[in-house]
């Protein structure tokens, strides 16, 4: 629903960095790039941040 | 042996030393030490008094306690910090909007969303960040520490200098001198194993310096990585002196 705050394996914080990577990529930059810029590094935070898809957006037009 | 420590680099937080003349077991016990044994503040008590985001109660919870709380060093373990979060709509919840009521803690990244909020939806929250240490949840983690052995490449006599493992590697480390391949920074090395692969003769293969390790330190809470290495060594030193005590009274 929305991005995790931290990566399920290693446990380093990642949410503070996911706007600013979406941000890059609506740029046009290339994703594996601005992940690297991010100093998400590693291969388990970078599944972490291309696999998300942020749903709240979608889930907020119904509300409980 | 005497241990000695150099600083290879630092990229962000994240820093990285050549500690050589240990062993396994030692470098090991720090890293696990500071995982475990090291106490650091994250959030633990979330009462919710009004919460009409579309995320449900236990959801945001487990989020703001995923958050890294700045600690002080006059906190002990088992200490307490209130933190309030209140906001309304239409917005989004960042850890910025969270107040807490000692100004020494904080929350340390500023930007991490929490929740959404459309028009006229509310929430309030009042939170309790405890220090504890990192084997009650991995939340309490102040570092990600990580070791490895330091490469070497062993050629045999089969080498026939073709300069196929210097294509193979990933990260560029390889370098022919004269035929023959040679680690320009072994410190870099992944230990991904490309080049051993690569080698259609089988005359490559990865070596190891015995007693030097890389030793990679990445600060993920409110600690900083060398008051997390502090904390290590000491929860280390406290334990074997528990241990040697207990052994003392058996005779």
């Amino acid at each position: 629903m929305m991005v995790p705050i931290r990566c399920f394996s290693c446990g380093k914080q990642l949410a503070g960095v996911y706007e600013e990577f979406k941000k890059k990529v609506e740029k046009g930059e290339k994703p594996e790039k601005a992940m690297t810029d991010l100093g998400v590094k590693r291969y388990c935070c970078r599944r972490m941040i291309f696999s998300h898809v942020d749903l709240i957006d979608e889930i907020s037009k119904y509300p409980r | 042996m005497t241990i000695s420590i150099k600083k290879l680099d630092e990229e962000g937080n994240i820093s990285r030393y050549l500690v050589k003349g240990t062993s396994t077991a030692v470098i090991n016990a720090v890293r696990r030490s500071v995982m475990l044994h090291t106490p650091c503040l994250a959030i633990e008590d979330v009462s919710i008094y009004q919460n009409d985001s579309v995320l449900f109660d236990e959801m945001l919870a487990q989020r703001l306690g995923m958050l890294p709380v700045k600690t002080d060093k006059t906190y002990k373990p088992g200490d307490k910090v209130k933190l309030v979060l209140e906001k309304e709509g239409p917005c989004t919840v960042y850890s910025k909007d969270i107040k807490s009521t000692d100004p020494k803690i904080d929350i340390i990244d500023k930007n991490i969303p929490i929740t959404k909020l459309t028009k006229d939806q509310k929430i309030k929250i009042e939170m309790y960040a405890i220090m504890m240490p990192g084997r009650e949840h991995a939340k309490w983690q102040p570092a990600i520490v990580s070791y490895n052995e330091v490469p070497q490449v062993v050629i045999s006599k089969d080498c026939n200098g073709c300069g196929d493992c210097e294509k193979a590697c990933p990260v560029k480390i390889i370098e022919m001198k004269g035929k023959k391949p040679v680690l320009k920074d072994q410190y870099k090395c992944t230990l991904c194993g490309a080049c051993v692969d690569s080698c259609e003769k089988e005359a490559l293969k990865l070596g190891f310096d015995k007693g030097e390790y890389v030793l990679a330190i990445e600060a993920v809470a409110g600690l900083s990585q060398k008051e997390a290495i502090d904390g290590a060594t000491k929860a280390i030193i406290e334990k074997s002196e528990d241990f040697a005590k207990s052994l003392q009274k058996l005779k």
